[in-house]
């Protein structure tokens, strides 16, 4: 739903005459979260896997365009799916991803800097997987990859106060402070009816990001 | 015609067409455009043909051993957008209030238990 959402504000964005005023900017950093995984580290422990850390490493990026004077609209993506993800043992990962639009208002001081305040209602997704594991056609003598999985999926919400500044016309840097406010509960789906997994993960947290912001 | 006169001629047509070779990417309607009305009044699908045209006309300069006058556009872009943005008004108000409150009061709650 709330890419459909996103993709249409994209298209409206894309075709409207504004383009006078516009600005647009790609951003990408490494921020960084915390979690209360308690309730899903049990049920791993239930199945002799080790338990998952509760700080997050997610690798963000967004790409935002001035839709008003100190307003800028955009696509936003939080993910630990690419290298930062929270291991567990015998090849289990969790991979973290948060996606939606980011929208985001601010002012400039002092001939560099920019103050801004970030809302980012988005989609969050979480996938526990093996995907090193092995099949063997004993007939044929083949052998295959395949993954195992289970997925949880939760809306949340991503509120932000932030500082850039321009070290170029087209390049900054930016840091943030910010709150998530998201929770995976306990219903965990797979393609099996039932998995030994039940844990809710609490995403709702501190979250701080830095990161490096290209622009026109 | 004097031997010096030829060479003056000579050395004429070497400089229009040493001129004729840089118009090709530096007069490009883009850059003029650029030029004459700043960033800003480029159209989203100009964006990619500015900074190619921008990135030939430099090279080309340096090879014709031209120097180029120091361009202010990208300066004066960021000028613009700075003095534009000093203040928030309208939608963007609303977003940096809701959003101040919303982290105040989260980590005030935070702080407190």
């Amino acid at each position: 739903m709330i890419k459909k959402i996103s993709y249409i504000i994209f298209i409206f964005i894309f075709s409207s005459s504004i383009q006078a005023q516009y600005k647009i900017s790609y951003r990408l950093g490494l921020g960084m979260g915390f979690t209360k995984p308690d309730n899903f580290n049990l049920s791993l422990s239930s199945i002799e896997l080790s338990k998952i850390g509760s700080t997050w490493f997610p690798l963000h990026h967004d790409l935002s365009i001035n839709i008003y004077p100190s307003l800028r609209i955009g696509y936003k993506k939080l993910s630990t799916k690419l290298l930062t993800y929270n291991r567990s043992s015998n090849n289990y990962i969790l991979p973290i991803v948060f996606h939606g639009i980011n929208i985001e208002s601010f002012f400039t001081f002092r001939n560099r800097f920019e103050i801004n305040f970030g809302l980012s209602p988005m989609l969050g997704s979480a996938k526990f997987i093996n995907n090193k594991l092995t099949v063997t056609d004993e007939k044929l003598g083949v052998e295959g990859k395949t993954t195992a999985e289970i997925k949880n999926s939760t809306l949340g919400f991503y509120s932000s106060i932030g500082l850039r500044m321009y070290l170029m016309s087209f390049l900054s840097i930016d840091s943030s402070v910010g709150y998530i406010y998201a929770k995976f509960d306990e219903k965990w789906k797979s393609k099996a009816n039932e998995n030994p997994i039940s844990g809710s993960i609490d995403m709702t947290k501190p979250f701080f990001q830095v990161s490096a912001v290209i622009g026109w | 015609m004097t031997t010096q006169l030829v060479l003056s001629q000579t050395s004429e047509i070497l400089e229009i067409s040493k001129k004729d070779i840089f118009l090709v990417s530096c007069n490009h309607p883009i850059i003029t455009k650029a030029n004459q009305n700043g960033l800003i009044s480029l159209k989203l699908r100009e964006i990619p043909s500015f900074i190619f045209l921008d990135v030939k006309c430099k090279i080309q300069a340096k090879r014709e051993n031209i120097k180029l006058e120091k361009s202010t556009l990208f300066k004066e872009k960021q000028t613009f957008q700075h003095n534009l943005n000093k203040k928030i008004s309208g939608p963007g108000a609303l977003v940096a209030t809701l959003s101040s409150v919303l982290l105040f009061y989260t980590y005030i709650g935070l702080i407190a238990s």
